[in-house]
Parts: C-alpha cells; sequence; structure tokens
C-alpha cells in the first residue's frame, strides 16, 4: 500500500572537477565521481577508481565513498590504505551496520599489510590495470551505493529495510544513508501526516539515489492533470475565489474524492467540470476550449481625445478597449479640426484587434464658404437682375404691341444693362463657385488614416464568479 | 460634394438666360414700332425738332425737313426713297450750313415746302425772322428775299399742296402777310386793310388747293381768299387767347370743302372755309395747356380721307403728347412716348410724312423727333418685333 508518493531521481552523470558552492550541484558532482570511480573499478582500474571515490568524498563526506576507495584499494593490493580507508569510513559512520565485518576485515588487512613488510604494490601508470597478487575478480556489488531520503515536510522518520526485513538505515529526514546493492523499502512516518511505505526500491551498486515523500495528511491521494487544447490556461480547483493553482498542462496530487474544476483562459469560454477521483488514480482532464463569441477593439489614436463611433454610436472616447461582437465593424472617429476617419474593422472572436488611427488635420474651409457666399451673392444679384430685366422686357413687349414703345425708350438700356449685369453676375458667381469647389476639394493633406495590427489572443481579461473581481494574467502576444 | 455640383450645375445654365435677354433688348431697338431720330451731328444751336415739314417728292420720295430755334438751321431727311425704301433717319442735306448767302440770316423761324420756285425744283422755304429774310433752296438755285425793317418778317410760312407761292407771316407788320411768288422775286405785302387789333401772321396756313389762306394769332384768325394776285377777306374769327398760334387746312370732316383747324388756346377749333364753326376738339383731361398748339393734317389710316394729328407738348408737365383725329372723329388715340419724362416736349411740332398711299405721324420733341409707324388707328397696329410700316 502506497501510503505517499515517493520520487526516485537517480542524478545524472558528470565530469566537473571544480568544488561548486551550490549543495546540489555539490551533490551531482560528487555523484558523477563516484559514478566514474565504479566505472573505473569494474575495469579494474583500482587505484585511479579508488582516486575517484576520494574526490567524491571531498565535495560530499559520505561514508560510502570511503568504504568504496578502501574496496578499490584492496583489489589493487594497497592493502595499507585500504586499511585506512575502511577505518576512515568507520568513523564516519559509527553506527554502520556493517562495523563488526569492515573491523574484522580492517585487522585482516593490517596483518597481511604486515607480511607484506609494507611493501606496496607497484604504482600503475595511469590506464595500466595492474594487478600484483591473485585476487578474486572484481565485483560491483562490492561497491556500495547513496541513498538520499528526502521528505515534504522534513522532519520525517525514515526507515530503510531490505527485503528481508533488515533495518539498513534509519534516522531523521533528510536521510543520507550508504547502502549496499539490493532491494530495499523506505517507511516515512511524521506525527501529523499519514505514514508513507514504498515499494522494494532496487538500488544498484555505487550509485546516488535521492527519494523525495511527499507526506498526506489525512487523505488519500491520486494524481489529477489537466490538459487544454490550448496550453497555458489557468487551472482552479474547489475554490475559485483563492485563484488558480496552476497552468495548463497541470499535474498535480490531490486527496481522492469529488473535485470540481475550473479552466480558463482569456478569451476563451471557461469551463467547469467535475471528476471524482479514485485512490492512487492518475485521471487527466482533458479541455477543449472555445473561444469567446466576442472580440476586443483597441483603438488608439495620434489624438487623444478624439471621438469613437462604432455603427454610428458614440462609444467613448479614444483610446479606448471596447468589447465588440466578432465580426466586421464600421468605425469612425472624429475629431474638431480633423479629417474624420471611416473604416471597417474585422473582430476575431476572443481576440483583441488593436487599430492606430492617425488623425490629420482638416484643411480650413475658410475661403470655400467665403467663395460660396460671395457666388451665391452674385448668383442673387444676377438672378434679381435678370429678373428686372425680365420684367423690363416684359413691358417693353407690350409697349411694342400696343405700338408705342420708342426706339429710344431708357428701359431698352436700363434691360440690356441689367440682363448684362445679370450675365456678368452669373459669370462672376460660375467663376467663384469654381473657385468654392476648388476651395471645398483642395486638400493637401491625405486622408486620416488607420494600421490594424494582427489580432491577439486577449491578456488581460476579467476573471472570478460572482462576486469576485479581479485580473488573470496570461495569453501570447 | 453633391452641394458643389448643384451649383455648378445652376451656374451653367443661367448664363444663357441672359445672354438672350440681352440680344432681344437689342432687338427692340431695331423693331420698336416708335422711330426716334435725335439730334444730328453739326446741328447749330438748339430746339432741333421745333420744326417740322413734310413732303413728298416725286424724284426724291419722301422729304422732311426738321428745324429747331430760330437762328439755328433746317436739316433735311430723305424718309422714303423713290424706290420705296423707308429711311426715317436717313440724313439728305442740311439747309443752310455752309452754302453763301445763307449764314448769318438766322433761319429756322419756319418752314414750308413747295414744288418749284422760280428756276429750281423741289423747294424749301424757310424764314428768318431775325433777319426779316426767307430763303428758298431749290434743286437748280437757291433765292433770299428779304422786307427790312419790318423786324417779324418770316415767323411763319405757308404754301399750297405743289405750290409756288410763299406766304410769310410777319406778326410785327400790322395786318399783313407777305407773298413771295416765283415771279417776283421780292416779297409783296397783302395789306388786308380789316382794322384788326393786335397782329396776325404767328401762322399761315394755305388751303390745298391755294384758294384760302389763313393768317392767325393772338387770339384772332383771318381767312381771305387768293386768286394769285390778290387777296379778299373772307372772315375773320376772335377766340381766347393764343388761339390762332396753329393753324392747318384740311378735309377731315364730311362736308364739301377743306376745314381750317385753328389752335393755340388749349383746343382745336374746326372752321369751314367761310369761317363757319364746326366743331371744337379738346383734349379730354385737365389742364389742356399747350393742346394744339401744332397741327397737321393727312391720312394716316389710309382711308383716303385726312385726319388731324394735333400737338400738346406741355401734357403731363411737358412730357408731352400727340392727339390723333381720324376724320370725323371728336376723339382718338393720345401718342407719347413709351416712357415719358418732364420736358420731353413731345408735340411741339407734328407732321404728316407720305409712305404709299398713306402718311406716318412724326412728332417734335425736345431735340429729337419721332415716327409714329403705329398711330393705333384701325389697320395700323404693330406686331411684335415688327414695325407697322412700309
Amino acid at each position: 500500500m502506497r501510503l505517499g508518493i515517493v520520487i526516485v531521481t537517480v542524478f545524472a552523470a558528470g565530469s566537473a572537477f571544480a568544488q561548486p558552492e551550490d549543495p546540489v550541484e555539490a551533490l551531482q558532482e560528487a555523484r558523477r565521481h563516484m559514478e566514474e570511480g565504479q566505472s573505473l573499478y569494474v575495469q579494474g582500474r583500482y587505484v585511479e577508481s579508488a582516486q575517484e571515490f576520494l574526490r567524491a568524498h571531498e565535495l560530499q563526506h559520505y561514508s560510502a565513498f570511503l568504504y568504496n576507495a578502501a574496496v578499490a584499494y584492496e583489489r589493487f593490493g594497497h592493502l595499507g590504505l585500504a586499511a585506512t580507508n575502511f577505518e576512515r569510513y568507520l568513523r564516519d559512520d559509527p553506527g554502520a551496520p556493517d562495523r563488526a565485518e569492515v573491523e574484522a576485515r580492517i585487522a585482516r588487512l593490517r596483518a597481511a599489510a604486515a607480511a607484506q613488510g609494507g611493501t606496496p604494490p607497484p604504482t600503475p601508470t595511469p590506464g595500466q590495470t595492474a594487478a600484483p597478487a591473485p585476487l578474486p575478480e572484481a565485483a560491483p556489488e562490492d561497491i556500495k551505493s547513496m541513498l538520499t531520503v528526502q521528505t515534504n515536510p522534513a522532519g520525517c522518520r525514515i526507515v530503510v529495510r531490505s527485503v528481508a526485513g533488515q533495518v539498513v538505515a534509519q534516522g531523521t529526514s533528510p536521510l543520507l544513508s550508504t547502502v549496499d546493492a539490493g532491494e530495499y523499502t523506505l517507511t516515512a512516518t511524521h506525527p501529523d501526516f499519514r505514514p508513507a511505505t514504498t515499494d522494494p526500491m532496487p538500488v544498484q551498486p555505487g550509485k546516488v539515489y535521492v527519494v523525495r515523500v511527499e507526506m498526506a495528511q489525512g487523505a488519500f491521494h491520486a494524481f489529477l492533470r489537466v490538459v487544454s487544447n490550448v496550453p497555458g490556461a489557468s487551472v482552479f480547483v474547489d475554490e475559485r475565489d483563492v485563484g488558480a493553482v496552476g497552468r495548463t498542462p497541470y499535474t498535480n496530487p490531490y486527496p481522492v474524492g469529488r473535485h470540481e474544476i475550473w479552466v480558463e483562459k482569456p478569451g476563451y469560454r471557461t469551463v467547469e467540470s467535475e471528476v471524482d477521483l479514485a485512490l492512487g488514480e492518475d485521471l487527466t482532464l482533458r479541455v477543449d476550449l472555445q473561444r469567446v463569441d466576442h472580440g476586443y477593439l483597441d483603438l488608439r489614436a495620434n489624438l487623444r481625445g478624439s471621438r469613437v463611433f462604432i455603427a454610428e454610436r458614440l462609444v467613448g472616447k479614444a483610446p479606448i478597449d471596447h468589447q465588440l461582437p466578432a465580426g466586421r465593424h464600421v468605425v469612425r472617429v472624429e475629431s474638431e479640426g480633423y479629417k474624420p476617419f471611416e473604416g471597417r474593422v474585422a473582430i476575431e472572436r476572443g481576440q483583441r484587434t488593436r487599430i492606430d488611427v492617425r488623425m490629420r488635420p482638416a484643411p480650413s474651409r475658410v475661403p470655400a464658404y467665403v467663395s460660396t457666399g460671395v457666388a451665391a451673392a452674385l448668383l442673387g444679384a444676377g438672378i434679381y437682375l435678370g429678373l428686372e430685366a425680365n420684367a423690363l422686357y416684359e413691358d417693353l413687349e407690350s409697349e411694342q404691341q400696343r405700338g408705342t414703345l420708342a426706339t429710344d425708350d431708357p428701359r431698352i438700356m436700363d434691360g440690356f444693362v441689367y440682363s448684362l449685369a445679370a450675365d456678368i453676375g452669373f459669370l462672376a458667381a460660375t467663376v467663384v463657385g469654381g473657385f468654392a469647389i476648388y476651395y471645398f476639394l483642395r486638400d493637401p493633406l491625405p486622408d486620416s488614416s488607420a494600421e490594424a495590427q494582427r489580432p491577439v489572443d486577449l491578456s488581460i481579461a476579467p476573471v472570478g464568479g460572482p462576486g469576485l473581481a479581479g485580473l488573470s494574467l496570461g495569453g501570447t502576444l | 460634394m453633391r452641394r458643389a455640383r448643384l451649383a455648378l450645375a445652376v451656374l451653367a445654365t443661367v448664363p444663357c438666360w441672359g445672354c438672350l435677354l440681352t440680344n432681344d433688348f437689342f432687338a427692340f431697338e431695331d423693331t420698336a414700332p416708335v422711330v426716334a431720330v435725335t439730334e444730328p451731328d453739326g446741328f447749330p444751336g438748339s430746339g432741333f425738332g421745333a420744326l417740322l415739314a413734310a413732303y413728298e417728292s416725286e424724284s426724291l420720295g419722301g422729304l422732311l425737313a426738321v428745324g429747331g430755334n430760330p437762328g439755328t438751321d433746317v436739316f433735311v431727311f430723305q424718309t422714303l426713297t423713290a424706290s420705296g425704301d423707308l429711311t426715317p433717319d436717313a440724313e439728305f442735306s442740311r439747309a443752310c450750313g455752309g452754302r453763301e448767302g445763307c449764314d448769318g440770316l438766322g433761319v429756322g423761324g419756319s418752314v414750308t415746302w413747295l414744288a418749284a420756285f422760280a428756276s429750281g425744283t423741289d423747294c424749301l422755304a424757310m424764314g428768318a425772322p431775325a433777319t426779316d429774310s426767307v430763303i428758298a433752296f431749290c434743286i437748280g438755285g437757291n433765292q433770299i428775299a428779304q422786307v427790312p425793317g419790318v423786324g417779324s418778317v418770316g415767323r411763319s410760312v405757308a404754301s399750297a399742296v405743289g405750290g409756288s407761292e410763299v406766304f410769310v407771316g410777319a406778326p410785327d407788320s400790322g395786318e399783313k402777310v407777305y407773298v413771295w411768288a416765283d415771279r417776283a422775286p421780292d416779297l409783296v405785302g397783302v395789306g388786308l386793310g380789316l382794322g384788326l387789333e393786335g397782329s396776325i401772321g404767328e401762322a399761315v396756313a394755305v388751303s390745298p388747293d391755294g384758294a384760302l389762306v389763313a393768317a392767325g394769332g393772338d387770339g384772332q384768325v383771318a381767312i381771305f381768299s387768293w386768286d394769285g394776285s390778290a387777296a379778299a377777306l373772307v372772315d375773320t374769327i376772335a377766340g381766347e387767347p393764343g388761339f390762332g398760334r396753329s393753324l392747318a387746312w384740311g378735309d377731315t370732316q364730311d362736308d364739301a370743302g377743306v376745314e381750317l383747324h385753328a389752335g393755340g388756346d388749349g383746343r382745336v377749333t374746326i372752321l369751314s372755309g367761310d369761317g363757319a364753326e364746326l366743331g371744337l376738339l379738346e383734349c379730354g383731361e385737365s389742364p389742356c395747356t399747350s393742346f394744339g398748339d401744332a397741327l397737321a393734317t393727312g391720312d394716316l389710316d389710309g382711308d383716303g380721307r385726312d385726319d388731324l394729328a394735333v400737338g400738346w407738348p406741355a401734357r403731363r408737365n411737358f412730357a408731352g403728347a400727340v392727339a390723333v383725329f381720324s376724320h370725323g372723329e371728336i376723339s382718338g388715340p393720345v401718342l407719347q412716348h413709351s416712357t415719358p419724362t418732364a420736358d420731353q416736349r413731345l408735340g411741339r411740332s407734328v407732321a404728316i410724312v407720305p409712305v404709299g398711299d398713306r402718311g406716318e405721324l412724326v412728332a417734335g420733341a425736345a431735340g429729337e423727333i419721332y415716327y409714329f409707324f403705329c398711330s393705333l388707328l384701325p389697320g395700323d397696329t404693330a406686331a411684335v418685333g415688327e414695325r407697322c410700316r412700309p
């Protein structure tokens, strides 16, 4: 029965010789030396193997390194150095379970060394494998391994047992232990947590193992994984108002039972679902996020305060960030003295479309209005004079019909002058009207324009439920 | 933009209206029925239009003599060419200007036409009262006759239609009317011996057949007969002050003879050849001052009978008018300028110029003369854009 979550990590090999200051880095470096020593040992390069073990010990004072170095010297025939490192081993680990065996082994090595007369075997050149005395074939199983047990929380009581049930190490986490190759089970206990026991865990010789134990408080756990078609969505579990517990893809142990889950991402509809976790279950909840039906128009103008109309309705003054239904919209931006801008913008679902509007000054229409006024006055004068001339013409025509019209009748000249003046008025009105049109059309500056940026996913969107308020940051740009 | 386009369209279309009107106004000057002839360049002095005398020459066509105040000159217009073309403002000649023996005489007091005089034909006789002279300009020769010392010889002149004698009024001569006959180069005073108070000779008129001569002035008119060598008083008619300052013979009434029309007192008195009053023509409004100051007879409506034109220069603040009385009528249209203006004095002189088988009215005004080609008489109205005549 698994009572907790155990993560076993075997550090990867490394080759740096510098002494790292970071404890984790130091542990990794020590582990690399140990691995190298173990490899050299298997190759029969015992002296170099022993040196690697000792370098590992310099980085991490684990007794296993000394024990392994002693074994390597012993295999090479450096019986004295072997005995010395065994003695250091016992000093570092006075409670070693194999203390009696090691003490007997030291005595045997000292005696053998005395019989040799203190002559050490010849020092081999690097890479040379030398065995001065017939020794049993090197066995990796002779090499001890390192076992580190870390718990969350720290301070748990750790007991390491062999598969035979023999306690090979125990203590308070974090626990550092030297173990022989074999299979072991770990038990972690804490007054405030449920005890946790691992399954039998194989330990190979010359390895460094780090075991992390997540202690459960009062309930059994299961694994919950939440993945979504759009990564980075916020995941809320059980209590939405306390905030998101993570982002998809999200993995975390949860107590067994029913859990309410919300998955949110700006620009997408919130997905709410329930899961029922069974003990030890590794459940993956796949969420298909769908974009919302609206988007946002982020309109900015070089002229702050410009009035923004959407579908002929005033929605605010630039800059605005306005929610709109997805689709095409007619946007108009106006400001006194500036050319209005009008254009269509496509609002994408769940995305923010930014438009940068550049308002340009409208040319002055005063000359146009003045010209128009003058043209209108001239036209009016022309019409008036034309009507007067017309009336005179009718009078003269009537006089002529009566036979009383004289060739020197002053109305003939008056009518001629009036009609001529009317013509001049019309002509002048035409000319001035032409100027008016010119001034109306004259526009040295280009029209106000806008540049639409590519729609982006919403980066800021309101979150929460009833009674909640806040912002969730996320999305991509 | 829409407004601008609309304005441009309107502006593009309306000028045509004015152009058409302008052209049409020019046309009025060519087609108006009343043709004005202004004082010609070089006319000396003032009063152009104060005198009018119409004449129909067999060789020259219609001629109109237009004079001014005494001491000016007389201009002749050929109103109708021999071929029948109407040329109302065509200057034909200047009677006196630059002619030897004429300058300085002061012509312009009166004017009349003679068919022949002495060795000449188509003669224009002009009185020059300032020099007590009468000048006859003829095609073929000119003559001058004077009665020095009288002081008003030539105030009025008259001759019969086709006649060759000129009767000359001289109101300061007492009771005399002078006769200038082509066979006698000097003026011959005809002493009437009537014992009239005042003077006669402000106006003289000769009946178409030359048998009757009327002389008027100072409120009286004398009618006498003339047999070519001697005169015999027929009658004297007294009237209101001014009566007799204008005289015209013509057959305007349906009776056996011609009638004498006498004006000057604000009305026109129609007298028979023996001096009987046949009727009065009045202005029909008040005041009638100057109604009848100028008289002319002729056929204005083409009915073969004489009609009467009565000048009325003081009408309505001296804008003036001419009243036309058809044969036998006692009322008729009053012709005036289409735009009467003060001191225009239309009707200060009247004449009826021959145009074919009828005549057209000409009226003098202040510095102008007017041809009334449409007198509004029956059959004499204008169509639009056309003159009544020819």
